[in-house]
């Protein structure tokens, strides 16, 4: 009896979705300002940017530690570091650095996905591949929409 | 003819020789050829001798004219609106930085209150970023927050980082270099006046100088004027050491004549302002008139004030005699001796002079500087430097140490420690002692290190170099391992605390005892840590295996040889205050290890940026396994062995931590973190006896003393997706719900959430619980 029940309640479920499917709304893309909006750490963040543009990379790195000092759970701010220390060519601080934004990433799965796939890459340039193949199933993973709403 | 004229000066000089009847060798020691000859001795080891005297003077003023320690400073400090610091804080800081209150801030190093707001004008300096310009800024301060900032346009702002020692590891020789365009022209006039009036006009030694200070000091009954100039002290200073033989000062003149062939009067006199003694510091000489005015006012010199530099011109005359500390009236003579000459000479209005005559001598007490005041800090910093650089580059090309001191944190520290041990033990008599290490766990930066009670003494570093038993600070590897295993373990697993006995290879056998002497039976693992029980402990950690414990505790952060003892449950192994910072500072962040690091940059003499030591982090423990041991250890504050902390902190916040202590209560520790600042605390006697003391009460008041002074931000409560909060049954193997019985909420690895229910109230879990409720449809 109790399980009839339930399966009646899974069908009533199941009709309900295929009459509302679920859509899939596309995310904006994750820019540095819905983390830091309103953060004196964004001027920093530009800096940074600005340093990099030049060609300063360490001077830049010292400014995105400081701006980690005053915004430390700033995933953006940590991908920007691993940005860099894989233009750097050091690959094993990129790996560290991305999944330690990852860590904090907000819930927006293109933005995890980028992340991911720099795992990738700094786990393929350290000779890890099967590091780097494990992180581009979790971006696809994460791309995938069907396995999104699983 | 040629023996005629060989003859005439013999007979010449035979004349008188006739009467004195002269023997034939007087005759020929007379002789014009002879003299001519040893003329000419005497020209060729003269021009050798000058050809020496002028290599020596080209080499040392050309190649290392000085020497100059690398400089350390401590982290600059950050101005931002929403910064937590409270107004105390700020207006401490700008007394150690020695800014001076000024109505207008009109000069930087000035700074004006009014009321909440302030205004400062900052100094300015380099950086490996670029640094920040001098700037005037206001900042207004409530609720022990910086609630507004403004700084030209812009929301940030920092103060110049502040020295906190230098780096002299062959001699003590100090000097803070000062180009001649920073030199205030006041004291270059006073310096003239007073020291060497033609020092324009001679060629490094003057006649005319030497007469009319003799007269001048005849005229005034004592001494007023020394008879060498600028150069002649400047050769003396550089190059002549300070005994007073008779062939130095016959080298100190012709060596005084070459440098003025070869160098202009600018570059010596700013050789002689980098270059003068000006006293001594215990086994540090103070060389030049920066190092001078930062040890007697604790200020750059261009900042100094007429009376303040008629000071250090007064010193010249004898470093020791006119000392303003020792000797403040005749300092303060003198000192008025110059102001007069200034005046006197024009240099000075007659106006200023009766102003600045009048004031104090306002020198700063010894040991207010912050300079070689954090001793162990500074130590630190330089076993660090010197994996990376020479010794001679240390000692000689001036560079700029960039830190990662938090003077703020390194204060709260040393109070802390030392408030405890002078309750503990007043009068020395049980002679405790103790190490603070305070990190920024997510950066690897130490932001303090103390190593002594009294912590301007340098000596026995403690917190680098007292290797102790950790005792239970073991502990959260012993659980981070078995969490690791979420099939087999869960934070409200039962683990039995009871006797237990394990026989060694030795033949000997291994019986741990709870501290109290009790076993509570069986209790959830979270208790085990919390309430810090060894037999429980023991038998987890032997269940879940030595090598693994071990393995946890090398992959945390330990470097050294784990030997596979029981033992090493309870913490047996050795470790320093700074070690017990490393293996801790994963677990503050959640499983991310960070190389500690005292050094963020190194700068050359002139704010060039010449390496970088970035921040760089390893994933080494899981989310989940990290989030849980995190959780855990929250507990140990929350209502285990160190609840006492709580009444020192807000009573929200979120810290987390463990109580040690070794056998006999030799050793006292205290290692705990919240999201921003992880502090180590070891109290214990040198001579590793009994010191009477436990985690508890030797070494936690420390820590909660200092984490109660500090910013703080909470640990973070959100799991990380692969764990979820649980209603578990007290039996450990049931899932429950909330309101049933002693049922208590655990975060829970997928993998430890048990399929079965106590069946009591409405079981609403996700993960398994939904599972096991799909499950059922078709089974």
């Amino acid at each position: 009896m109790q399980r009839l029940v339930r399966l009646v309640l899974i069908s009533a479920v199941m009709v309900g979705c295929a009459v509302k499917p679920v859509v899939d709304e596309p995310q904006e893309p994750m820019t540095a300002s819905q983390e830091l909006d309103g953060s004196p750490a964004l001027s920093l963040l530009t800096s940074a940017e600005q340093a990099r543009q030049q060609g300063d990379n360490s001077r830049a790195e010292r400014y995105l530690e400081r701006a980690l000092n005053i915004a430390p759970d700033s995933s953006w701010l940590y991908k920007q570091l691993a940005d860099l220390r894989l233009t750097e060519g050091d690959a094993r601080g990129a790996e560290g650095f991305a999944l330690k934004a990852l860590r904090l990433a907000p819930d927006h799965p293109e933005y995890q996905a980028g992340l991911w796939e720099l795992v990738a890459t700094a786990r393929d340039r350290q000779g890890d591949a099967a590091g780097a193949k494990a992180a581009r199933e979790r971006a696809a993973t994460l791309r995938d929409p069907e396995s999104r709403k699983a | 003819m040629a023996k005629k004229a060989k003859k005439s000066p013999a007979k010449s000089r035979r004349q008188p020789s006739r009467k004195k009847k002269p023997s034939a060798q007087r005759r020929r020691w007379f002789s014009w050829s002879f003299i001519a000859k040893v003329g000419l001795v005497c020209l060729v080891l003269g021009a050798a001798g000058m050809a020496y005297l002028d290599a020596l003077v080209r080499e040392r003023f050309d190649s290392h004219a000085w020497q100059l320690p690398a400089r350390v400073y401590a982290r600059p400090v950050e101005l931002y609106e929403g910064r937590v610091l409270s107004r105390d804080d700020m207006l401490k800081l700008l007394d150690l930085m020695r800014y001076r209150r000024d109505a207008r801030a009109s000069t930087p190093g000035s700074f004006a209150v009014q009321g909440n707001s302030l205004l400062i004008h900052t100094r300015g300096f380099n950086d490996s970023d670029g640094g920040e310009q001098s700037e005037r800024i206001r900042l207004s301060l409530s609720g022990g927050q910086i609630r507004s900032l403004e700084a030209g346009g812009d929301r940030l702002a920092r103060l110049e980082p502040l020295q906190i020692g230098s780096i002299h590891p062959q001699h003590a020789e100090d000097r803070v270099l000062v180009p001649l365009d920073k030199v205030p022209p006041l004291l270059v006039d006073m310096l003239i006046a007073t020291e060497d009036r033609s020092f324009y006009d001679h060629h490094g030694i003057s006649l005319r100088g030497l007469s009319r200070a003799m007269l001048a000091n005849i005229k005034a009954g004592g001494l007023v004027q020394g008879g060498s100039t600028l150069t002649q002290q400047l050769v003396k200073n550089f190059w002549l050491s300070s005994d007073r033989t008779l062939s130095r000062k016959l080298m100190e003149m012709p060596m005084a004549l070459l440098l003025e062939l070869h160098y202009s009067k600018d570059q010596i006199l700013e050789a002689y302002l980098n270059e003068v003694y000006l006293g001594q510091d215990g086994a540090r000489a103070i060389h030049g008139m920066g190092l001078g005015a930062q040890f007697l006012f604790g200020r750059p010199l261009e900042e100094l004030e007429p009376h303040q530099l008629a000071t250090l011109v007064a010193l010249l005359k004898g470093p020791s005699w006119y000392d303003p500390r020792r000797r403040p009236e005749r300092a303060m003579e003198r000192r008025n001796t110059v102001l007069k000459v200034a005046r006197d000479e024009g240099a000075l209005s007659s106006a200023d002079y009766d102003t600045f005559s009048a004031r104090p001598l306002e020198v700063v007490p010894r040991g207010a500087s912050a300079l070689y005041a954090f001793p162990a800090f500074i130590d630190l910093v330089r076993r660090q430097l010197a994996r990376d650089y020479p010794p001679e580059v240390l000692s000689d090309e001036g560079l700029h140490i960039h830190s990662t001191l938090d003077v703020l944190a390194q204060l709260a520290s040393e109070g802390a420690l030392k408030e405890h041990l002078d309750h503990r033990d007043p009068k020395q008599v049980k002679k405790l002692n103790g190490a603070v290490v305070v990190v920024a766990p997510a950066q690897g930066d130490v932001l303090a290190l103390v190593s002594n009670r009294d912590s301007r003494q340098a000596g026995f570093n403690r917190a680098l170099d007292a290797q102790r038993p950790m005792g239970s600070l073991a502990k959260p590897a012993v659980i981070l391992s078995a969490v690791e295993q979420p099939e087999t373990y869960s934070l409200a697993s039962l683990v039995e605390d009871g006797p237990i006995q394990v026989k060694l290879p030795n033949g000997s056998v291994w019986a741990p005892q709870n501290f109290d002497k009790k076993a509570k039976g069986a209790m959830p693992m979270v208790d085990v840590l919390a309430l810090s029980r060894n037999q429980a402990t023991a038998r987890l950690g032997l269940d879940v295996g030595l090598d693994k414990v071990a393995d946890t505790m090398k992959t945390l952060g330990v470097t050294r040889n784990i030997p596979l003892y029981p033992s090493i449950l309870l913490g047996s192994l050795e470790l320093t205050p700074f070690e017990v910072a490393m293996m801790y500072q994963p677990l503050a962040t959640g499983g991310f290890s960070t190389r500690l690091r005292s050094i963020t940059d190194v700068l050359d003499k002139d704010g060039k940026p010449l390496a970088r030591y970035p921040v760089s982090t390893d994933e080494v423990v899981e989310a989940g396994p990290a989030f849980l041991t995190q959780w855990a250890m929250q507990q140990v504050v929350e209502e285990g062995t160190a609840r006492a902390a709580r009444a020192a902190l807000p009573s929200d916040l979120k810290v987390a931590g463990k109580t040690g202590t070794s056998d006999d209560f030799r050793d006292a520790w205290f290692a705990g973190f919240s999201a921003n600042h992880l502090a180590v605390v070891w109290v214990g006697r040198d001579d590793n006896k009994n010191a009477g003391i436990t985690g508890s009460s030797g070494a936690l008041p420390v820590w909660a003393n200092l984490m109660g002074k500090l910013p703080q931000r909470s640990l973070s409560q959100n799991p990380p997706p692969s764990v979820e909060w649980v209603w578990m049954n007290e039996d450990g193997r049931r899932v429950s719900a909330e309101g049933c019985g002693n049922a208590r909420r655990y975060p829970m690895l997928a993998a430890s959430i048990p399929e079965d229910s106590d069946g009591c109230g409405t079981v609403k879990q996700t993960g398994k619980g939904i599972k096991g409720w799909f499950k059922g449809l078709f089974d």
